[in-house]
């Protein structure tokens, strides 16, 4: 019998092992139905389909000419020359609960800082009834992404890790109430995390995500308050982590806190990491929560992500000030760096946006 | 969760892909045993999702019987074409696991899914039928077969 135990839990552990290892990034361009191609079509299919769509397009293209290609100036002396340079986009966003003309003035200069930050400074930004507008020739949808992000950023202890949602099978009942605590022996703690400053890592890094959160889903952005212990996952987009998901603690920093952010490469360890310096009033109050999660995880909370979860001071016996400085590190490239960066640095949204309509004006 | 009928609408799939593409490699990852083709099989499953006209009842486990399907259907062509078939290199650094591992590897394929979805996902017998689309006699008995072959060769 004991044969058959120990064999199982070698197969978890060696599951779990080979499970986590890193899991490329994906974003909303990986997403497959996104692509008018299927990805995984044998060769020979693939070239027929873009054969056939080359077609297509080439007909379509003629068809198009013909029917609404440029006249001779005295067909039409009114038509109006369309180039493309010249367009720009322009997007309007409006909060998705109307708000008083203060607040919107605020958002529309946060759009305009993090517009700035991003290089995009010919982008023009206006309040106009209710509405936001954004107009620039170099915009793009990412852009337009990054400027309406709420960027609710939070600092929170890793209380546990937790499996992905599970849905009670059919009958029975989703669990209700707030989030229960984590069991002890699944519990992020610096005891139970063992650090060894020698390897600078847990001696006991195979503490598993706790089950029983399991059937309760991800916060929504409505509950996930600074005082609120939350479950969230993993930020997709920052690479594979710890756990798919994460239960997390109160905050003990938050977006307001930040002074600036700046996206950097360090040549050290070949990646890209977003320097943040801390605000003078609020250092004290970020070394507190680190030294509280010294040898154990801190996380960092974006509108309900969580980007990466560091051990904290691995190296050291003893906990020392990082003074203002936090250093997020993840799986990001360049643009996502640079993207996070100008959302730390200019602060969260005052107000949720919704994009309203999105033009190519001449 | 509310009824909808007709596909599922384009921010749901992002959703669903967002919460669980990660889940799903790793699943995939456990049953075919290289990266590289998890990827395809969690790209197709997708795909497949998304090409349905009736959203399925229950996304997450429509997904990952899907996963699972695909990754057999995937080690049998991968086979038949006599290619090479890439296990990941993953260093360890603990012989127990390696020897583990390469053990699970060389399992038939549906012995080694029964053991991953009971050991890694923690699902039950009946749920474990449910997403290879057998009978529960047929996951225990691959249970069993599969940890009874593991004991001999590890211990």
């Amino acid at each position: 019998m004991t044969d058959i135990d120990s064999i199982e839990q070698r197969l978890r552990r060696t599951f779990r092992v080979v499970a986590e290892q890193p899991i490329a990034p994906v974003g909303i361009e990986d997403e497959p139905w996104r692509t008018s191609v299927p990805p995984l079509p044998s060769r020979r299919r693939l070239r027929q389909v873009v054969g056939a769509l080359a077609i297509i397009v080439v007909v379509a293209l003629v068809g198009l000419v013909v029917a609404y290609g440029p006249r001779s100036s005295s067909n039409s002396p009114s038509s109006t020359p369309v180039t493309q340079s010249a367009q720009a986009l322009h997007a309007v966003f409006v909060p998705t609960s109307p708000q008083p003309r203060a607040v919107l003035v605020q958002a529309a200069t946060t759009m305009a800082a993090r517009l700035h930050a991003l290089g995009e400074s010919d982008a023009a930004v206006t309040t106009n009834h209710g509405a936001i507008e954004v107009s620039g020739r170099t915009l793009n949808q990412a852009v337009l992404r990054l400027v309406r992000e709420t960027g609710a950023f939070y600092v929170r202890p890793v209380l546990c890790g937790a499996p992905s949602y599970r849905p009670p099978t059919q009958g029975g009942t989703p669990p209700s109430g707030p989030l229960p605590m984590c069991q002890s022996q699944y519990a992020l703690t610096a005891a139970n995390l063992a650090v060894n400053t020698g390897t600078q890592q847990s001696a006991n890094n195979t503490i598993m995500p706790d089950p029983s959160f399991a059937p309760y889903p991800d916060t929504s952005s409505a509950h996930d308050g600074p005082s609120a212990t939350v479950l969230l996952p993993g930020d997709p987009a920052a690479g594979a982590q710890q756990y798919t998901r994460f239960v997390l603690g109160p905050a003990g920093l938050n977006g307001s806190d930040i002074a600036t952010a700046y996206a950097q490469y360090d040549d050290a360890t070949s990646s890209w990491i977003v320097d943040v310096t801390v605000k003078p009033d609020a250092v004290a109050q970020w070394n507190a929560i680190a030294e509280q999660s010294f040898h154990a995880y801190l996380g960092f909370d974006l509108d309900g992500q969580v980007l990466s979860a560091p051990l904290i001071q691995p190296l050291q016996t003893a906990f020392t000030s990082f003074g203002g400085q936090i250093q997020i590190s993840a799986n990001f490239t360049g643009t996502e760096a640079k993207g996070l960066a100008a959302v730390l640095g200019t602060g969260p949204m005052p107000v949720r946006l919704s994009l309203q309509s999105l033009t190519h004006t001449p | 969760m509310e009824l909808v009928s007709g596909p599922m609408s384009s921010s749901d799939l992002s959703t669903l892909f967002r919460r669980e593409h990660a889940a799903m490699i790793r699943l995939a990852r456990l049953l075919t045993g290289s990266t590289v083709v998890a990827e395809e099989v969690v790209q197709e499953a997708f795909l497949r999702i998304h090409q349905r006209s009736e959203r399925p009842q229950n996304p997450g486990g429509y997904l990952r019987t899907t996963v699972a399907n695909l990754s057999k259907g995937h080690l049998r062509r991968l086979r038949l074409e006599r290619r090479l078939l890439t296990r990941d290199r993953i260093s360890f650094n603990d012989p127990e696991l390696d020897e583990t591992w390469a053990s699970v590897c060389r399992l038939p394929f549906r012995q080694r899914a029964v053991l991953a979805l009971r050991f890694y996902e923690d699902l039950s017998e009946a749920d474990i039928a449910r997403v290879l689309g057998c009978r529960v006699g047929t996951v225990k008995s691959s249970l069993h077969r599969g940890l009874s072959k593991l004991r001999d060769e590890l211990t």
